[in-house]
């Protein structure tokens, strides 16, 4: 039995959610924000960075509950999909964040063998992946997101040029 | 994971290759309003940057110098810099879009295929990053990958705006 790969994995996992040295995580771009950033829409856009945190967050607890729980979370079922809203306060939205993300990171630290992230389990549009495929969409998908992020609070304080242009 | 987070092999929403399919010529060197950079700007960031790891972790830290003495360097045979690809003015050699794409994707395509040589104990052996500081070779291929998906999601971000489809 192994788990190098899982240990390999769970280290980008950490890196992309709160990576502490690295500009593109997910809770470092947060980090940035103020708190009228958090609804600010820019133009041409329709997306704020609290509805774009929400889906992030949304689907942390929506994969771990398809891929090893009871698949009772349902986007087509109000109620059963654990939320925040904007009037939630950013302290209880990042903590709510956070929970989402030990939930689904609790139950791949918890594989015990390498073997384990090539068994299917089921994504919540109702197929099956191997759930080292689940762990890479999450994993890309915070970081994608933390992009986005970035670019609206980029336009949002005026400062878009690369950090290497303004020293 | 390399692989899904630049081409996006079996999973494509988030991959940057999959992000540039939908860009069209007048998206990109468009600058949303109080923005700065263009998708051409950040897609040759992606390739500088995969370039100036491979060189750190693979190559022989002669491409960019140690330290680094030049940071625009030929873009393969684009006729322009890295540097000239990474500012913000329209060039008066600018090269066509597909081109520029596709030098990028070849300089991923060497740092993945570097990496795909590696056997597990290779992963921890240390390199100097262009900050002269010392890490795991791992650390280069997660910055690398983080790199790819955070950039795909700005690339998506300013497309959105310019197409004004920003959904999602």
């Amino acid at each position: 039995m192994s788990r190098a790969i899982t240990e390999q994995l769970l280290y980008v996992m950490d890196e992309a959610f709160e990576g502490a040295e690295q500009e593109h995580s997910l809770l470092g771009n947060l980090r940035l924000l103020r708190e009228d950033d958090w609804d600010w829409v820019p133009s041409g856009g329709a997306r704020s960075i609290f509805e774009i945190v929400r889906h992030v967050g949304e689907c942390k607890y929506v994969y771990v509950n398809h891929a090893f729980g009871d698949a009772s979370m349902r986007w087509d079922r109000p109620g059963t999909v654990p939320t925040v809203e904007s009037e939630t306060g950013r302290p209880a939205v990042i903590e709510w964040l956070r929970e989402g993300q030990r939930r689904w990171r609790g139950k791949i630290a918890d594989l015990n063998d390498d073997d384990q992230l090539l068994r299917p389990r089921r994504a919540n549009w109702g197929r099956e992946y191997e759930t080292r495929w689940l762990v890479n969409v999450l994993i890309q998908h915070d970081l994608y997101h933390a992009g986005e992020i970035n670019h609206i609070r980029a336009l949002r304080h005026g400062n878009d040029r690369w950090a290497w242009e303004s020293e | 994971m390399l692989d899904e987070a630049f081409e996006g092999v079996e999973q494509a929403w988030h991959s940057v290759l999959a992000n540039l399919r939908s860009v069209t010529e007048d998206d990109w060197l468009w600058v949303p309003p109080d923005g700065a950079r263009t998708i051409r700007q950040i897609t040759s960031h992606i390739g500088g940057s995969v370039y100036l790891y491979y060189d750190r972790a693979f190559g022989n830290r002669a491409v960019f110098g140690d330290p680094i003495s030049n940071w625009n360097i030929p873009a393969g045979n684009l006729g322009v810099g890295t540097l000239d690809l990474d500012s913000d003015r329209r060039l008066e050699n600018e090269p066509p879009m597909a081109d520029v794409i596709d030098w990028v994707a070849e300089r991923a395509r060497a740092f993945r295929d570097a990496v795909s040589r590696l056997d597990d104990a290779a992963l921890m052996e240390e390199r100097t990053n262009h900050h002269g500081q010392p890490h795991a070779i791992r650390w280069f291929v997660a910055v690398m990958i983080q790199h790819y998906s955070y950039h795909a999601g700005e690339i998506n971000h300013i497309r959105a705006l310019h197409q004004r489809d920003d959904s999602g």
